[in-house]
């Protein structure tokens, strides 16, 4: 064993070269201003904005408050707390909305060439410049290529892939009635398609797939179920985790939300919030979304050109004409009608799922008029695409509005809007259906029974 | 079912404990074989890992960052599982390293001693309310060194200058710079015997030493064998010192928030509902998952040139601390999914003398102020890859592996010496060996 000097001399030569060290440099490093940043992104995707932003803008350090939203709103309403500078969002519901309408954001004062207003119908402009649309969030497939592989399926360009045979069994589906994300999926459907061919489509589906309210992932990254409908977001996520999956982006596609960037009316830096704010938004900052361990859609159509060919574009999608859905037809109500037709479709889910097997199987061998007919019994949907503009049905499903708080105050803004809560799969989606209403879904579901009924019948007479 | 590999021959490194991805995942797989709960353990380990902190009281399960803290994740520093780096002048931020503190004199366990107004680590955060304690800067001077053939290698040496102090002066502070290390092979580490090393020490010739540092678990002393300079002796208490130094956050084997002596408003902060902030499963959950996250495999080793340097590095004297083959016993904690197999790490675990050039001018424990425990090697050729950087060393400086080579010095002096002396050829053969670590 070798011989140590004594701690006592070691502690001296210790200490006077660190005070050798410590003291000849200190002018170098300017004294730089914080910017504190409320966030609930990932830590990844802030480091990478950390470590630009502070480069192009040294005068500046960067300081995280990291909340979820709820977190975040309860924060800034209390007065005692320290403002941040800026809040930036990662999706699903717009916060900032909320916040802007009850004063908590200022303008955000920054010049914004090459930044566009709008994709479809989403507007990425807050109202008075009070926030702007930073990344956005894609509806996709959540795949696991392995899966596929080893069950021989056909790789789910599109949703009428999962439509067909082969994926009897194997595809999950988010409950539209208890999971916001599925109620949507509706609305993309018959859009993209169409309202008849789209509801066919989703019935087709609906017949293959397994209908879940949580823990969609797992299946897919089990295997159990090759293929998820869901945002991309998650599969984006679950890259790191288990196995590689895939996210596919169907020809058929949208934007389901945005995430959004603000400053704040109480920002001690404003100027710094503003730089912030810029660098975000700017071609150098918006390449940095998808490089993140959460990558996310930038929102500067030049921002594409710069990631290569192999990273997915929604404005060359929306200019194709890929992303017809436009998320203006998402009220309560709406969602809630669209829900319920759903739950319908699918009341007898085993026997639903069983009519269509018996479709596929008798159309492989052939038979014709009858099976079709029993084909378009399933494929039907009870009501007209224009069947919110009947009043009287739109007014039953309205949701009831909260009582106002006692003594005047207004309740907060997002707790006003339960039902726009969450747009995360798995996360409750809060649908009630109003007394009015019931009845109407009741004739619904009663459709759906006649005519799969009549598909029975239909099907048992050719003995398919 | 495992799937573990026998070893066939006596310089055969068990390929199942290495992962053959050599992307920027490189570091992030598991060993292979774990059973479906132990797959489980090691990714809910790594939501752990990748948890972004939120301020108490806030925060549900993600509560509990700061009063004073780092960074507001474990894979802010150890990005990708990988190497951390300095900044590359003074006016950016330390990311993903840190600026340990101590005044001269140990604390009752034979730690440094902490400073009084800053504690055990420079913290730059704070909470809302709290102000983070400084910064550190860190600024760069050139200097250059001769080979035996006339080659000038330019290397660079750090200063770090303390500014924007929010607790008054911190005159006499001890301070040793370090980048986050990978975090891949650890519980293959772990799982070295201490005979082991204390058998390479008495072999090797040079002046190996194991650290001796306190156990908090066990409430004894114990050998360190994590750490720049192996002060923790454990894994799971390697983690848990991370965990409240650079995040904040509390667990069972460090309870309570570190507020130093003229901090007040670190001690008036709000706590979080969870106490301690992580709980022994969820601490349970990262060890699992550190422990198994798997070293690469090598690339190109049978290359003729890979081949010369390898010989090179043993016959120069690199290969006496940086050991390349280490046997395990079985982990003491996971022995089903980490059994007895050999390893190819490239340390020693010891504690060596390297010198003046490298000296922090602060003891740990045991460790002087010129020594460090050697590094483990192994992925070290991956770097470039998956952290987008090759920089080495404990604070960085280096910005390659010659760099780093020829920092060394005390005991490894002669090794340098030997590098030093070898022709161009053989230099870049032993250079292409380090880079198929």
């Amino acid at each position: 064993m070798v011989s140590s000097p004594s701690r006592r001399r070691f502690l001296e030569s210790c200490a006077a070269g660190a005070l050798a060290g410590a003291l000849p440099h200190a002018a170098q490093a300017a004294v730089r201003q914080p910017v504190t940043v409320l966030t609930n992104h990932n830590d990844d995707t802030l480091s990478l904005f950390e470590k630009g932003f502070e480069k192009a803008n040294p005068q500046y350090r960067l300081k995280f408050v990291w909340f979820m939203p709820p977190d975040a709103m309860k924060y800034l309403r209390e007065p005692a707390n320290a403002s941040p500078d800026v809040w930036w969002q990662a999706a699903p519901h717009n916060h900032l909305a909320d916040m802007a309408k009850d004063g908590f954001l200022q303008p955000l004062g920054i010049a914004k060439d090459g930044l566009p207003a709008s994709i479809g119908a989403l507007s990425l402009e807050g109202a008075n410049d009070l926030y702007h649309a930073s990344q956005l969030t894609a509806f996709s497939f959540f795949v696991n290529s392995k899966a596929i592989r080893e069950q021989g399926l056909p790789w789910p360009e599109d949703w009428p892939v999962l439509a067909g045979p082969a994926y009897a069994g194997r595809i999950a589906l988010s409950d539209p009635w208890t999971v916001r994300f599925g109620s949507q999926l509706l609305s993309v459907a018959t859009q993209s398609f169409g309202w008849e061919q789209g509801w066919a489509l989703l019935s087709a589906i609906a017949g293959n797939a397994v209908i879940m309210s949580n823990g969609l992932r797992d299946e897919v990254i089990s295997g159990h179920q090759p293929v998820a409908l869901h945002i991309d977001t998650v599969p984006n996520a679950e890259q790191r985790f288990r196995q590689r999956m895939e996210r596919v982006y169907p020809k058929h596609g949208a934007i389901v939300n945005a995430g959004y960037i603000g400053l704040l009316k109480k920002a001690p830096n404003l100027d710094g919030a503003r730089a912030f704010a810029a660098y975000v938004l700017s071609a150098e900052g918006q390449v940095l979304l998808p490089k993140s361990d959460l990558p996310r859609l930038p929102i500067r159509p030049d921002a594409y050109a710069a990631l290569g060919k192999e990273q997915f574009d929604p404005f060359a999608a929306q200019a194709a004409g890929q992303f017809v859905y436009q998320p203006t037809d998402e009220a309560p109500g709406r969602s809630t009608a669209l829900a319920a037709l759903f739950a319908g479709l699918i009341q007898d889910k085993p026997q639903f799922s069983k009519l269509w097997a018996r479709v596929h199987a008798a159309e492989t061998v052939g038979r014709a008029a009858d099976v079709a007919e029993a084909r378009r019994l399933l494929e039907t949907i009870p009501v007209a695409k224009d069947f919110w503009k009947d009043e009287t049905l739109s007014s039953a499903f309205k949701p009831p509005r909260r009582p106002a708080a006692e003594g005047g105050a207004q309740p907060p803004a997002a707790e006003a809007r339960p039902q726009q809560a969450q747009v995360i799969p798995g996360q409750p989606n809060g649908l009630t259906l109003p007394e009015p209403a019931k009845p109407i879904v009741e004739s619904w579901r009663a459709a759906f029974r006649d005519n799969q009924t009549r598909a029975a019948t239909l099907l048992d007479a050719v003995k398919a | 079912m495992r799937r573990f590999v026998p070893v066939v021959a006596a310089l055969l490194v068990t390929s199942a404990a290495h992962a053959e991805d050599f992307s920027r995942e490189a570091f992030g797989l598991p060993v292979a074989g774990l059973t479906e709960s132990g797959e489980d353990a090691f990714y809910r380990g790594r939501v752990e890992f990748m948890r972004s902190w939120a301020f108490p009281p806030q925060g549900g399960d993600n509560s509990g960052l700061g009063p004073l803290f780092n960074r507001i994740a474990c894979v802010a520093c150890h990005e990708k599982e990988g190497r951390g780096r300095p900044p590359d002048g003074p006016n950016e931020r330390m990311l993903s390293m840190l600026v340990r503190l101590s005044i001269p004199g140990d604390d009752p366990h034979g730690a440094p001693k902490p400073h009084p107004a800053y504690g055990g680590q420079l913290n730059e955060e704070g909470a809302p309310g709290v102000p983070g304690e400084g910064r550190a800067a860190m600024s760069w001077e050139d200097t250059s060194v001769r080979l035996g053939d006339g080659t000038v290698v330019p290397l660079r040496k750090p200063h770090v200058d303390f500014v924007e102090l929010a607790y008054g002066p911190i005159d006499g502070v001890l301070f040793s710079p370090r980048v986050a290390p990978g975090i891949y092979g650890d519980g293959l580490l772990e799982a070295v015997p201490v005979a082991t090393l204390e058998k390479i020490a008495a072999a090797q010739g040079v002046h190996g030493a194991l650290n001796e540092v306190f156990e908090v678990a066990a409430g004894t002393m114990a050998p360190g064998r994590f750490g720049w300079k192996a002060s923790s002796p454990t894994l799971k208490q390697q983690i848990a010192e991370a965990f409240l130094g650079d995040l904040g956050v509390t667990t069972p084997l460090f309870p309570e928030a570190q507020c130093a002596e003229a901090q007040q408003a670190c001690r008036d902060a709000p706590k979080s509902l969870n106490q301690p902030e992580v709980s022994a499963e969820r601490l349970a959950d990262i060890d699992f998952y550190n422990a198994h996250l798997a070293p690469p495999t090598r690339r190109n080793a049978d290359d003729p040139q890979v081949k010369r340097g390898e010989m090179l590095f043993a016959s120069i004297g690199c290969a006496v601390c940086h050991v390349p083959r280490l046997e395990t016993a079985a982990h003491p904690r996971y022995p089903a999914s980490l059994p007895a197999q050999t390893i190819a790490p490239y340390t020693d675990l010891l504690l060596h003398d390297m010198g003046e050039g490298l000296a922090d001018h602060r003891p740990d424990f045991k460790a002087t102020c010129r020594q460090w425990r050697t590094p483990p090697l192994w992925g070290l050729g991956l770097v470039p890859v998956v952290n987008e950087h090759s920089l080495l060393l404990h604070d960085g400086r280096a910005r390659n592996f010659e760099e780093a080579v020829l920092w060394h010095g005390g005991e490894a002096e002669a090794a340098k010496g030997g590098y030093a002396a070898l022709s161009k050829d053989a230099r870049e053969a032993l250079l292409a060996f380090l880079r198929s670590l």
